[in-house]
């Protein structure tokens, strides 16, 4: 009997094997959307059929190995590499992440049609069929949760689908884990070239963004939103909707001096564009005459900070300024409870509403998250809940991925807000047709957009990208995040 | 002439347990000598001593004059002393003419890019070594089991086959750790006769443990008997049969006495 | 200044080690007590611990029951996963080795922390069950607090360490517990009743581990993988109690909390990794000086072996190497680009399979550091290619000889050790690699610290490799010349040998074969092979950072290959290929790949088991009857199997 299943077993084996080796034979043999790589800045001519020239390597030059535009040859797309679904709510047919352009829906017409001057869709560049897809890079597995800032960008897509999409186009949202590694960040880049999307919308990467930003430029990707990192003030492809993470340490150090921090235990996170952040904030702070007493540098992954909690201790420090990511701070904090170390608390990004009960959780009324201090450089969410734009928002989330409201914080805004740009930008292309470059043109024309007041305007104008300089503060009392001043501006 | 090996107050514990005891004996060339004793009296020990498996062994262990501590088993290998092994050591996996073969290759890596490569030196190499292995088992009678893996012939064979891998050695010294076991008597008279050609044909000199009685006093020129890893009994087999503490040490006092 | 603040951390950090000290204890009693009765050393410790947490967490956490019915639930589901793991497959394996045990429990490993990981999310990001408030009490005569939770854990620790070694020692249960133990066939001729002993061991061993992984996630990161990693802590804990000794393993355990924790008073760079550090250097003395008699090992009733075939069929071996090769050559031609990309990164991983082929195909020796061998020749090609733009090739050539060099530095320690625990010294390698050698702040000139190295494709004999299908061929290359070596290896005289080695390295070595010497061919040999992959990978992501090479990778590409076939040369491309292609495939079914790693966990777990020598020698027979085999070359050749019995030398040497 046991000779039987092992048998039966392995043969299912054989055919396992042989079931990989015929879908990649699947693959090549139904036309899946562009895969195409363009070099940087390149316009795309529109097909005529559907057929595309075969495109070689998605890592370095690009070139075409068939040398033409008229082979017949179609290529496959794929998924796959890290893990990718694409969703956009309720608007999208199937769960496998591209379109093929033999389809018709809506009445749109096929990638087949040409038409001069009026809107015609270009499949290499992740329009085709009335279907705008972008990508998106997020930490969503390891010690950072990004899927929140993934599924925030989701739902204003979502949003917009679901009142008819913009200028005619649904929008969707190709997301890739980057795992909290650069290697994983690069293959995504890499990924997403390949399945041709019109640009990188929303992307959350600690280990990526750095490293990715000046070679998505490189390759002529439009990159919209971002954490903050200094690569993406440098690059006129980019279109950050935050003020610079440099801008923000400045900021956070100028509030250092305003409440008179003493003696601070300074923390920063191990991050590849930490550096300029923490000279900034040093430096802020010198202008006031506060020097640190001791200075450390965290792993994401660092569990217990009970060391330096009894460092900070040891050397005297009156008071705790950090800048970690929102998962770590509940780690320092019990640390602190623990020892009954309870100083002023400065820091950047504490305002994650779950990651605050965390931080607030069998602490009684001692919770070092209580008094603390933190700027944020849009409209603080939980304080300014009726402040229409804002209402959208977390309607918008609420409605489409409820799992995801308690985890909204500062950085989702931003998010949000890329999204918003992204749309508008779109919207100000009209009828004309869309691509990269009429894309990162409408985003250049950008000017003053505040989305009701979310943020400070955003201008963008040719050439590198700084809009924004302006945060708020915000206090928390008892568990609760108060803005304390208006625009501090940098 | 000197022995071929001697063996000088080897004492050997185990975790408290004093495995051998002060044991000396001479092995001459061209002998058979039977070393025998009830279970647990220290006779695996003394092989596993004489060819370096276990180190630490307190006394002398010489070969041909020479002591043999601190040499590794593959050195004293080299030195043409060869064994087989009470459980079978066989390489099951391998066919029978590839144990053969195994002795015959090269003591250290060698060849090793050769074999990567697979040039034709090492090819031909090979095929030298292959006719002298296959001359052992057709002298062995197994010619017909060459590409049998190991582990599929039965215990009679995989006896001789072991054999036949200690004589691919070309030993001086041969080592058998109970040859006989798990053979009827029909076997048993078989192999008394293979190891006495053994010994004419390839010059071998044979230290040989077992149980079975009949075997030992068949073949052995000397017999040296262990019990709780002492020597307490020398001699030829007519002597070792008559002598009453051998009697004592297999089957105890009420039995002697009786 | 410096002075005196180092010895006021003192106080302070001791407290810290202990409390990590008695999470390192309560990780490892279920362990031990697992080992002790069973024989098998539990891979998947951590993962039950981990999931039953989880569980907790879902009951107390997300449902909001009080804490203690959380504990419950957990202690409920780790008993079970207990029960389910031994009864289920552990037991049919009886009279095999314990090796093969163990690659059971490496893939119930991979079940659990993908199963936690797809139902409660992949991330660090879950409030622990706090049964104990983290509050605490100044010790006194100091300014430290200690906290109740962590005097919690500790206290559990010594309460179920000593109370398991006396139930061991006074109860009549824990005789026949000892005595199954010692030796299951004697102790089922005095009427034991082995499997319900066994089975309450692992069910008892694994209820502490879930106590223990509710007790220890408030004070670790909670995510499927951390309380995997806690258990290599438990296990130098473990080795330094020899693994049987509960008391010792609990001392053990301390030592290993303060040693880890000291350092940390004087490096400013507060990071976890360097921490770890200790832990695996103090796994390797541990396992180096372990008196090698006094272990208990098993000694196995059968003979686990797979028999190698005398002759393959020329002729069909040919049509098949040929019409892969061609298929090889022709279809990637029409895919698009990043499938190509992805074809030529199977064909790197299946030189890592390649390389497992060598060491555990031929020579038996099981290695979990794979990857930290493909990272040598990685970062080598990284940081000078990168760094100090060197042209590729000599780079690569470098990362080849440094990555054998330190094959054969690990083979050293690894030739006193059989197989069990030579896994575990690879776990240690690999982990180290990791925590310490990539970590930033260690050797970041080679590491690239927190930045990741960025590498070019480079140009072979003239032409760029810069196009898909042009690094896919140099690739495909590469692959065939490895194997068509490999495959000669295995068929010529140091096959031969390696295989004589494995199969009885006592008889190897009374035959004249320097087996040391031998084991170290192997393990560079394999170890070059890794890192000949690793060197080949950087160019073709065009980046190197510590995330591509860890040890989750070792372990999978390890059970990846034991699907596969660790014997068969041709195993290679197939390992590739499904490791590469597997989650390409599910990402055109429902199926998330998230899964992936647990479908190839619960395929090794069933290909183990379901392995029975008479079935593959049976598809052989059958292929032979088939296709008669041909002309014999020298030394045998074997024709390419599919499903394979891992066997190790499990036997010590029997005295007397």
């Amino acid at each position: 009997m046991r000779e039987r299943v092992a048998i039966v077993f392995m043969t299912l084996n054989v055919v396992a094997t042989l079931a990989i080796g015929g879908a990649i034979a699947y693959e090549f043999a139904h036309p899946g959307h562009a895969t195409a790589t363009q070099s940087a800045g390149a316009t795309v001519q529109t097909t005529p059929a559907t057929s595309q020239p075969t495109a070689g390597g998605v890592a370095g030059q690009v070139h075409s190995s068939s040398g033409g535009t008229s082979a017949p040859v179609v290529t496959a797309g794929g998924g796959g590499g890290g893990s990718s679904q694409t969703s956009s709510g309720s608007s999208k047919p199937a769960s496998t992440g591209k379109t093929s352009s033999g389809k018709t829906s809506s009445g749109k017409t096929s990638s087949g049609k040409t038409s001069s001057g009026a809107r015609t869709s270009d499949p290499q560049q992740g329009v085709s069929n009335g279907v705008i897809t972008v990508g998106g890079i997020f930490d969503e597995t390891g010690p950072v949760d990004a899927t929140v800032e993934r599924d925030t960008v989701r739902s204003y897509f979502d949003l917009v689908n679901a009142q008819g999409g913009v200028n005619g186009y649904k929008l969707q949202l190709i997301d890739c884990d980057s795992k909290y590694d650069p290697s994983a960040a690069h293959q995504c880049a890499q990924k997403l070239i390949s399945e041709g999307v019109l640009a990188i919308v929303g992307w959350l990467s600690l280990s990526g963004e750095q490293t990715e930003t000046p070679y998505l430029t490189g390759q002529g990707v439009p990159i919209i939103g971002g954490l903050g990192v200094p690569a993406e003030y440098a690059s006129p492809l980019s279109f950050p909707t935050t003020p610079s993470l440099v801008t923000e340490g400045t900021a956070l150090g100028t509030r250092a001096c305003e409440l008179k921090l003493k003696s601070p235990g300074v923390i920063f996170l191990n991050a590849n564009f930490i550096a300029p952040v923490e000279q900034s904030f040093l430096n802020a702070m010198k202008k006031c005459g506060i020097s640190p007493v001791d200075v450390e540098t965290v792993d994401a992954t660092k569990a217990d900070y009970t060391d330096v909690v009894l460092k900070f201790q040891a050397d005297g420090a009156q008071s705790v300024a950090a800048f970690v990511d929102p998962f770590s701070y509940a780690r320092l904090f019990q640390a602190m409870e623990r020892q009954n170390f309870h100083p002023p608390v400065l820091g950047g990004g504490l305002d994650k509403a779950s990651a605050n009960a965390q931080y607030a959780s069998g602490c009684g009324s001692t919770c070092a998250v209580f008094g603390a201090d933190s700027a944020t450089p849009v409209l603080e969410y939980l304080d300014h809940s009726s402040t229409p734009a804002v209402a959208q928002y977390l309607a918008a989330v609420h409605k489409f991925y409820p799992g995801q409201y308690g985890a909204l914080d500062t950085y989702t805004t931003y998010q949000w807000l890329a999204a918003e740009v992204f749309v508008k930008a779109i919207e100000d292309i009209g009828n004309g047709p869309v691509n990269r470059q009429t894309l990162v043109t409408a985003l250049d024309g950008i000017k003053a957009y505040s989305d009701g007041g979310l943020t400070q305007p955003i201008t963008y104008g040719s050439g590198n990208h700084d809009p924004l300089h302006c945060l708020q503060w915000i206090h928390n009392y008892n568990g609760r995040w108060k803005t304390t001043s208006g625009w501090n501006c940098f | 002439m000197a022995p071929l090996l001697e063996a000088d107050k080897v004492s050997m514990s185990f975790g408290g347990v004093k495995a051998l005891s002060d044991v000396s004996f001479d092995l001459h060339r061209g002998e058979i000598l039977g070393l025998i004793g009830p279970n647990g009296a220290g006779k695996t020990t003394m092989f596993n001593c004489i060819t370096g498996v276990v180190p630490g062994y307190k006394g002398h262990i010489r070969y041909d004059g020479e002591d043999l501590r601190n040499l590794k088993p593959h050195h004293r290998a080299r030195l043409k002393i060869a064994r087989t092994f009470q459980n079978l050591e066989l390489f099951d996996e391998l066919s029978a003419l590839d144990n053969l073969l195994l002795p015959l290759d090269a003591f250290a890596p060698r060849g090793v890019i050769g074999d990567l490569l697979r040039l034709p030196m090492t090819v031909f190499d090979e095929r030298k070594t292959q006719d002298k292995a296959r001359s052992i088992l057709h002298f062995l009678d197994l010619g017909d089991h060459a590409d049998t893996p190991a582990g599929d012939l039965p215990v009679g064979l995989q006896r001789r086959l072991e054999i036949g891998r200690a004589l691919a050695l070309e030993p001086r010294l041969l080592l058998l750790d109970e040859p006989g076991a798990g053979l009827d008597a029909r076997e048993t008279a078989e192999l008394a006769r293979l190891l006495a050609t053994v010994r004419e044909r390839f010059k071998v000199t044979m230290l040989v443990v077992d149980h079975d009685m009949a075997l030992i006093m068949r073949i052995c020129n000397r017999i040296y008997v262990l019990d709780y890893g002492q020597m307490i009994a020398e001699g030829t087999p007519a002597e070792i049969r008559d002598d009453p503490t051998v009697a004592r040490a297999y089957l105890g006092d009420a039995a002697v006495a009786a | 200044m410096l002075a005196s603040v180092q010895w006021g951390l003192l106080p302070g950090f001791t407290v810290i080690g202990i409390a990590l000290g008695g999470i390192y204890a309560l990780a490892a009693i279920g362990l031990v007590l697992i080992y002790r009765v069973s024989g098998v050393l539990n891979f998947a410790q951590g993962a039950v611990s981990m999931f039953s947490a989880f569980v907790a967490y879902q009951v107390s956490i997300v449902m909001g029951a009080p804490a203690l019915v959380g504990l419950l639930a957990a202690i409920g589901t780790g008993g079970a996963l207990g029960y389910i793991i031994e009864r289920f497959t552990i037991r049919p394996l009886a009279g095999r080795s314990a090796l093969n045990k163990m690659v059971v429990t490496i893939g119930w490993l991979l079940v659990l922390q993908t199963a936690a990981g797809l139902i409660w999310k992949d991330t660090a990001y879950h409030a622990a069950v706090r049964l104990v408030r983290p509050s605490g009490f100044t010790f006194p005569g100091t300014s430290v607090v200690v906290g109740w939770d962590q005097l919690t854990t500790v206290v559990v620790a010594l309460g179920l360490a000593f109370g398991t070694a006396a139930v061991l020692r006074w109860t009549t249960f824990g005789t026949s517990m000892r005595a199954v133990a010692d030796d299951p066939d004697a102790a089922r001729l005095w009427g034991i009743n082995v499997n319900r002993v066994m089975a309450v061991s692992w069910i008892a061993g694994s209820a502490m581990g879930a106590i223990a992984g509710v007790l220890i996630t408030p004070s670790i990161n909670f995510d499927p993988i951390s309380l995997t990693i806690v258990v290599i802590d438990a296990f130098t804990a473990a080795l330094i109690g020899r693994l049987t000794s509960l008391p010792w393993t609990v001392v053990g355990a301390f030592f290993l909390g303060l040693a880890e924790t000291y350092p940390r008073i004087f490096s400013s760079n507060a990071g976890a990794g360097h921490a770890v550090t200790f832990a695996l250097v103090l796994l390797t003395l541990a396992i180096l000086f372990r008196p090698g008699a006094r272990l208990r090992q098993r000694i196995t009733a059968g003979r686990d072996y797979m028999p190698v075939p005398a002759t393959g069929n020329a002729p069909l071996r040919r049509l098949v190497v040929g019409t892969a090769l061609g298929l090889g050559i022709l279809v990637p031609l029409l895919l698009s680009g990043y499938y190509q990309y992805l074809a030529a990164d199977a064909l790197i991983v299946g030189l890592i399979v390649l390389s497992l082929v060598v060491l555990t195909g031929l020579v038996g020796q099981i290695s979990f550091c794979q990857y930290s061998f493909a990272a040598i020749g990685a970062f080598t090609v990284g940081s000078l290619v990168g760094g100090h733009h060197w042209n590729f090739w000599p780079a690569l050539a470098l990362g080849v000889v440094a990555s054998i060099g330190v094959g054969v530095l690990v083979g050293i320690p690894a030739l006193r050790l059989s197989g069990l625990f030579l896994g575990i010294l690879t776990i240690a390698v690999a982990l180290f690699f990791d925590n310490f050698l990539l970590a930033p702040g260690t050797w970041d000139s080679f590491s690239g610290g927190i930045s990741s190295w960025t590498v070019g494709r480079p140009s072979f004999l003239g032409v760029s490799l810069n196009g898909g299908y042009a690094f896919y061929l140099f690739a495909l290359g590469v692959f065939g010349v490895a194997v068509l070596a490999v495959w000669n290896l295995s068929r010529s005289k140091t096959g031969r040998v390696l295989r004589a080695i494995r199969n009885s390295e006592i008889a190897a070595a009374t035959s004249g074969v320097n087996v040391t010497a031998w084991k170290l061919v192997a393990f560079g040999i394999s170890a070059g092979l890794a890192g000949l992959a690793g060197g080949l990978l950087a160019p073709l992501i065009g980046s190197v950072s510590a995330g591509a090479y860890s040890f989750q990778q070792s372990l999978t590409v390890v059970a990846i290959a034991i699907v596969v076939g660790v014997r068969s040369v041709a195993a290679a491309a197939v390992g590739g290929i499904f490791l590469i292609f597997g989650p390409e495939l599910l990402t055109h079914t429902p199926v998330s790949t998230l899964w992936f790693p647990l479908i190839v966990g619960a395929i090794l777990i069933v290909q183990v088991i379901l392995t029975p020598q008479g079935v593959v020698v049976d598809w052989q027979e059958r292929l032979r009857k088939r296709f008669p085999p041909g002309p014999r070359f020298p030394g045998g050749s074997e024709a390419p199997t599919r499903v394979l019995e891992i066997e190790l030398p499990e036997r010590e040497v029997v005295n007397v």
